[in-house]
């Protein structure tokens, strides 16, 4: 998903379309449709960062995200 | 002339921060500035855009190895020889101290609280020479004293797809296109500066095989490269890959955050990798650290894991502070992925990639005042060559703001050669006039995918040609690529200046037939693993574009330098096992 826009708090002031730099996201449809392009996001973080309204999280996609390993690798030692 | 065209003294493309840099100072040299930058706003465009903690700069406060000159030798070896330090030197390493004013005066602190700066050593570099600083707004700062500087005029939200030429083969403007309504866009200016960043999406970065996948901002591709070949310059040592541990999943730079708290490298069979030894005190990373978990892997160890797991909760609370601006959102990845650094490793891999890093010396070659072969036209920041990360950004930028804004004032009136204009506008827009055909994405990845199977970490002669032959043809294949709207004229036109970009990136690869291997890039040849000092060491290729095909020459290296590296090889850090073996160093 990449953003993930809350519609409660977003108010389209449109700051997040002009500080992506990979021209993902488009307000002229809405909220609901504004991460246009999700592939191409890059996780930089700055609509995040940039959002006046704290209406922006960032999601990893279910294939980008680790599985926690539940077998340690073996304690290192330092032989 | 078709629509109105945008005037200025001078005209920068890209706004990071060579790019805010050089529009200041040219600026405050006279000139009337107009930047543009495909991000609808500078404010946080390009690779710095979330902030940066790190400044690799001497200060000459004192120490023996803070000057000038040991910073001037320490970057020779890590590029390798392979960069021209008549260039470096007055581009890249002369102006720092200069620059960090320049900082400070812009509103970005580079002392802490108690006025003292904080400065940080590593393995491979010849003191604690790494500044650093709160740069989480760096880019904020620098786009608003561009945007507040009297004569700059930022413009957002445009592709540049051409350095105009007069007929005197002088750079006098450029083309582009809006992002959003298509509007094809001229510029005449006297002297043109491209800053666009290095070179991304070429071969896939990650093992994910998705090319914004990346580490670096994906979006300038290769656009820079691909303008100034056009224009008849050319650029240096683009066959070097970088090669880089990253969290699985995810491309930040927390490898070097986690190691410097403690975070122990084990391989696959919980085999202790490395941790870092103390140095006076701290801990210190090289880049060798990478190598060694490409030998762990290549030799079928893997995967690779870096294991805090055996820090007291304290420490493991205190990785928060280390993970500051290089690895924003590495925490929030580590708790949508359910990993809790006091009980699970984090799993890393090797991302390849051809963009550049600290010493890297690829890019578009430049003289000692920035400018190009092509008169008029000036390389700044990531694109040219002597710039090493941030800290080449910003001298660059600085110095070269001022040396095109004189070559302006210098210069005869700008003149644009209207037929060349008009062509251009035909080839920009034409993706939009088809409907069906190829589109940007498979043409793109069609391009990495070659490059990355025949072009990447592992070449020999049979796939280098193999892979020229397939490029080729791609470029009559770009005549298929259709597009729908300006988001995907700007894609278009990415795909196409990559696919100039590998052309002359393959011819390259197949000229160095040797292989060789810094701390952090490599070429690896494996019809020719060793290194052939006596025919390459410290030589540069330069690659052109004459339209039809890549077109080649040689550098001769700095005498002084080659001769030292004769005699003790040692002084170059090999890349861990591999580029060891394959060096001869090793058995």
């Amino acid at each position: 998903m990449a953003p993930r826009i809350n519609e409660n708090l977003c108010t389209l002031c449109g700051i997040c379309q002009d500080v992506c730099p990979g021209d993902i996201l488009h307000i002229d449809r809405g909220v609901a449709e504004m991460v246009r392009y999700p592939d191409e996001c890059s996780y930089c973080d700055v609509c995040r960062v940039e959002c006046p309204a704290g209406a922006i999280d960032i999601e990893f996609t279910w294939s980008m995200r680790q599985q926690p390993i539940s077998i340690l690798p073996g304690r290192p030692d330092h032989d | 002339m078709d629509g109105n065209v945008i005037e200025s003294d001078v005209l920068v493309i890209g706004g990071g921060i060579a790019g805010c840099v050089a529009a200041v100072r040219a600026a405050e040299a006279g000139a009337s500035v107009v930047l543009v930058d495909k991000t609808r706003s500078v404010r946080r465009s390009g690779d710095a855009g979330r902030g940066l903690a790190f400044l690799t700069t001497y200060l000459d406060l004192g120490e023996p190895w803070d000057t000038p000159e040991v910073f001037a030798e320490w970057y020779c070896d890590i590029a390798l020889g392979l960069v021209d330090m008549e260039v470096a030197r007055p581009l890249g390493i002369e102006p720092l101290p200069a620059v960090c004013r320049f900082l400070e005066e812009s509103g970005v602190p580079l002392r802490n609280a108690d006025g003292d700066y904080e400065r940080v050593g590593r393995m491979w570099t010849p003191g604690p020479i790494v500044l650093k600083f709160d740069g989480a707004d760096i880019k904020p700062r620098l786009a608003e004293r561009a945007a507040a500087t009297d004569r700059v005029r930022i413009i957002g939200g445009v592709h540049a797809t051409s350095v105009q030429l007069d007929d005197t083969g002088r750079a006098v403007g450029a083309t582009g296109f809006d992002i959003r309504s298509c509007e094809f866009l001229t510029f005449r200016a006297g002297a043109v500066i491209v800053a666009t960043g290095n070179a991304e999406r070429v071969i896939f970065n990650s093992p994910r095989r998705d090319a914004f996948h990346t580490y670096h901002r994906p979006y300038h591709a290769t656009t820079g490269f691909a303008l100034a070949a056009r224009a008849g310059a050319v650029a240096a040592n683009i066959e070097f890959l970088g090669t880089f541990l990253f969290p699985r999943g995810f491309a930040t730079g927390a490898m070097g955050n986690l190691l410097e708290a403690g975070g122990r490298l084990v391989n696959g069979n919980g085999q202790l990798i490395a941790d870092l030894p103390d140095v006076e005190g701290e801990r210190r990373f090289g880049f060798g650290i990478v190598g060694k978990a490409a030998g762990e892997v290549l030799a079928g160890r893997g995967p690779v894991y870096i294991d805090c797991t055996h820090l007291p909760p304290a420490e493991i609370a205190a990785i928060s502070d280390y993970i500051s601006y290089d690895a924003p959102l590495f925490l929030e990845f580590l708790e949508q992925s359910g990993i809790d650094l006091s009980r699970h490793p984090v799993e890393f891999e090797l991302f390849n990639g051809a963009w550049s890093a600290t010493g890297s010396p690829k890019g578009v070659v430049v003289g000692a005042d920035g400018q190009t072969r092509v008169p008029g036209l000036f390389a700044a920041g990531d694109l040219a060559t002597p710039a090493y990360a941030l800290a080449g950004s910003l001298a660059s930028g600085y110095v070269i703001g001022r040396t095109a804004a004189e070559f302006a004032r210098s210069a005869a009136a700008p003149v644009l050669d209207a037929s060349a204009v008009a062509a251009e506008r035909r080839r920009t827009l034409a993706p939009l006039n088809r409907t069906s055909g190829i589109g940007w994405r498979e043409y793109e990845h069609q391009l990495q995918d070659l490059m990355t199977k025949y072009v990447g970490m592992d070449r020999n002669e049979i796939g280098l040609r193999q892979a020229a032959e397939y490029l080729r043809g791609y470029a009559a294949a770009a005549g298929e690529v259709h597009a729908g709207n300006g988001h995907e004229l700007m894609r278009a036109h990415e795909a196409f200046d990559l696919r100039l970009f590998d052309e002359m990136m393959t011819a390259v690869a197949l000229e160095r037939d040797e292989s060789r291997f810094s701390f952090l890039m490599g070429h690896y040849r494996t019809d020719r693993p060793g290194a052939d000092d006596q025919r390459w060491l410290g030589v540069s290729i330069l690659a052109g574009h004459d339209g039809e095909q890549p077109v080649l020459e040689h550098t001769v290296p700095t005498p002084s330098w080659r001769a030292a590296q004769l005699e003790n090889r040692s002084v170059v850090e090999l890349v861990g096992e591999r580029g060891a073996r394959l060096a001869g160093k090793v058995g």
